[in-house]
Parts: C-alpha cells; sequence; structure tokens
C-alpha cells in the first residue's frame, strides 16, 4: 500500500468518526504539516495552533474529501496552509515582522525547495516536479515572490515592501507568472501524453 | 489570463488581502471553473513543499486534537457488534429477494420510475420479518449514488429513518444515512461511505429518533433488513 493510499484510507475512516485513524494521520503527516505552518506563521506556538485547527477540520471534513478532485496530502497541506494565512492575517503581526525578516540570519529562499534541490519524497508524483521545471522559465523577482507568497504567506503588499516597488507591480508580476506557468504546465502534461 | 482566473492562483499562493480571499472563497463554491482552477493549483503548487521538511509538533496539540474529536462522554462506542442482529432477520427471505432482484436486473436495468434508467453496482432488498420489501437500495459506483424505493413505512414526526452498513471485513454497523423523508430517491454517497457499502454484507434500517441515532448505532426498532449483492459489469450493462 502506497504512502496515498494509506492516508485515503485514513481520512475514509475518520469520516467513520474512527479517532484512532485520525492519531495515525496526525503522527504521520503532522511533523510535516507544522513544518508547513511553521514556514508561515514563524512561530511555533502559532503553528501548533494552526496545526490544532487543521487536523479538527480534517476530522469535520473528512467524509466530504473526495480523491479524484485532490491527492490526501494536498488536500491536508491546503487545509492547513490556509488556516495559517488566516492565522497571519489576524495576528497582524506579519507587517511589523516584514523587515526583521529581511535582515533574519539564515532567512533566505535558499532554505526551500527549488528545481535544484528536487524533493526525494515518494509521495511526489511526476506531474508536480513540472510546476518545479516551469519555475525555472520566470525571472528571479517573478519566482522569488511566488516562494515568498506560497512558502512564507507574504502578501501582494509584503511583496512590494521587499522589492521596493507597488502593489500594482507585484499584481502584474504574479498575474503574469501564473500565466507563463499555466501554459509551461499544460505543453508537459500534453507532451508526455 | 484574466484577473478573475489569476485570482485562483493567487488565492492558494496566499497573496490575495482579506477581503479578496473571502470573495473568491463564496464563489468558488458555486463556480465550477474556479474550482478546477483552485485544484489545479493547489495540486501542482504543493511541489514547492518539501515533505521531508518537519517540525515536530508539542505532545499538548495532540492532546487538544483528541479532546475536540472525542465522543461525548455519556455517548458509548461508535460501533457495534453484530452478533445481536445476525439472528435477527430471515435471511432465506432477503437473500432470495436479492437474487431475484439480480436476475431482472440482468434481464435489463432496473426502472425505479418510468424515466429514470439506474445503473448497478450493488443492490440490497431490505424485508421486514414477514418478508415485506421496506426498502430496495441500488449504489452505482461511477457516480456513488445511491438510490431508493421504498414501500410506506408510518414514521411518527419526531423519528427519522437511518439506513446502516454491516461490515463483511470486521463485523461492525455504520451508518450510511439518516433519511427524513421517504421522498428521498437519491444520496449522493461521499467516499467513505462509497466503501462502506463495497464491504457491506447486508444493510440495515432502523427507526430513529429525529436526527439520527445520538449513539451511532441502530436503535432496538429494526425495520428491515437485506444482504447486500454485487453485480459484475455483465450483468450492469445486459
Amino acid at each position: 500500500m502506497d504512502k496515498d493510499e494509506l492516508y485515503f484510507n485514513l481520512i475514509s475512516s475518520c469520516a467513520l468518526r474512527d479517532q484512532k485513524a485520525l492519531e495515525k494521520l496526525y503522527q504521520m503527516a503532522g511533523p510535516y504539516l507544522n513544518k508547513v505552518a511553521f514556514n508561515i506563521v514563524k512561530s511555533e506556538d502559532l503553528s501548533n495552533d494552526v496545526l490544532q485547527e487543521g487536523f479538527i477540520q480534517i476530522w469535520k471534513n473528512a467524509g466530504e474529501y473526495r480523491i479524484d478532485k485532490a491527492k490526501p496530502i494536498t488536500w491536508m497541506t491546503s487545509i492547513i496552509r490556509y488556516r495559517a494565512l488566516d492565522r497571519l492575517a489576524k495576528e497582524k503581526k506579519h507587517s511589523d515582522k516584514i523587515e526583521d525578516r529581511n535582515v533574519e540570519e539564515g532567512d533566505h529562499l535558499d532554505q526551500f525547495p527549488s528545481s535544484d534541490r528536487p524533493d526525494t519524497s515518494a509521495m511526489k508524483a511526476q506531474d508536480s516536479s513540472l510546476l518545479l521545471e516551469c519555475m525555472e522559465t520566470l525571472n528571479d523577482r517573478t519566482k522569488e515572490s511566488i516562494k515568498l507568497a506560497y512558502l512564507q504567506g507574504f502578501t501582494r503588499d509584503d511583496i512590494a515592501t521587499k522589492f521596493n516597488t507597488s502593489t500594482n507591480n507585484v499584481k502584474s508580476w504574479l498575474k503574469r507568472g501564473a500565466e507563463r506557468l499555466k501554459t509551461c504546465i499544460q505543453t508537459k502534461m500534453e507532451a508526455s501524453v | 489570463m484574466s484577473d478573475e482566473e489569476s485570482k485562483a492562483f493567487e488565492f492558494v499562493i496566499g497573496s490575495l488581502s482579506i477581503e479578496e480571499r473571502a470573495e473568491f472563497e463564496s464563489q468558488v463554491l458555486s463556480d465550477k471553473a474556479k474550482e478546477d482552477d483552485l485544484n489545479f493549483w493547489e495540486y501542482h503548487l504543493s511541489a514547492l513543499n518539501t515533505q521531508s521538511d518537519t517540525l515536530q509538533p508539542r505532545a499538548q496539540t495532540w492532546d487538544a486534537i483528541k479532546a475536540e474529536t472525542s465522543p461525548p462522554a455519556s455517548s458509548t462506542p461508535t460501533t457495534r457488534s453484530s452478533a445481536k442482529w445476525l439472528s435477527w432477520l430471515p435471511w432465506g427471505v432477503s437473500i432470495a429477494m436479492s437474487f431475484a432482484l439480480v436476475i431482472a436486473l440482468s434481464v435489463g436495468q432496473f426502472k425505479l420510475d418510468d424515466t429514470l434508467a439506474v445503473p448497478v453496482d450493488y443492490v440490497a432488498v431490505l424485508t421486514d420479518d414477514s418478508g415485506q420489501a421496506m426498502l430496495t437500495a441500488i449504489t452505482e459506483g461511477d457516480s456513488k449514488n445511491m438510490w431508493l424505493q421504498w414501500d410506506e413505512i408510518d414514521l411518527k414526526s419526531d423519528q427519522d429513518l437511518q439506513i446502516w452498513a454491516l461490515s463483511k471485513s470486521d463485523h461492525q454497523i455504520r451508518s450510511i444515512a439518516i433519511i427524513n423523508n421517504q421522498n428521498t430517491q437519491t444520496l449522493q454517497l461521499s467516499d467513505a461511505h462509497w466503501r462502506l457499502i463495497t464491504d457491506a454484507e447486508s444493510l440495515i434500517l432502523s427507526v430513529e429518533e429525529s436526527g439520527g441515532s445520538a449513539l451511532d448505532e441502530p436503535s432496538d426498532v429494526i425495520l428491515a433488513k437485506g444482504v447486500c449483492v454485487r453485480l459484475n459489469r455483465q450483468e450492469k450493462t445486459t
């Protein structure tokens, strides 16, 4: 049984109110999801709060999970990320920390995965790596903006502050980045069929 | 790509303002194209995360989750042994009726009414203790729809019906659906409930208080029960 199937079975059991399944799911995915949350909220107190809220949502929504819509780990990661983003907005600490972040030692995007740091996890499907390949077609500014937003919860305003530009410029970068990524991914997917 | 199309991308990466996020969340509920865009970006952008990158949660986090997800103290376990029910119904009657329906299905597709032809993967004819069919449940795997055909059942206003599945693999009984209206002809099953059907030895129909069983187990008022029979693809399409 591969990890996807195991996660799926555990989520299905959660839908049937099997708390042991939730515990197993938590043991397997909790440390990774806690790190996803931590990268965004930058605090262990908050990441643990987010993890708690996220797993309760996973428990409540398990019956609505559809494997044809998303892989189990993608579904769980999305829940945690959105809770983390909500918490970040609620705390209203983010903008105050932007400048601090920029000078924090070791707080560089090199810490995060990029196409030259391939993920060796068995969960990574070939399709997922398309994104990393396509990210390399973007200019550095756009690529970094997308990673700052996705991995660290930066808003357009935060990114604009970091790059000393306007929010509208950031919006344009992200829009053009999305266009280019989508075209690139779809082209590669069609080519592989 | 329009501004609207790029919203799904920005929603997933998290760069939208609070107001824009709320607006997109409400739109995606009723817009299939937006939902597809959302799924596309959630799937592909997840490659930015590294699953080997972990941070051990604090011990008290699980304790809090466990407390939040535990059943109420007054509740009993969510499943119960099937032994009590195994001797209850005239199995011969139920099995015979289910297989009779299978034969009927193999001749032509089952028609719940004059207009609806229903493809089937699983069928169960639930009969009472006299052998009277009370409910016929037909489930189709591609759509995960369950079609229901009812006999007349007298219910009080403060009562609901509840359908349960008895597992072949662990002999536990688990809820499939709470029915508050016998006009209900179709149910959309979740993946989890579909899996219960595929593993069901039989289905059980019980009368419960309004809102369904508080204990997640059937009441003592069992109306009907019937074996769950799987049809192969040839039987489905001939």
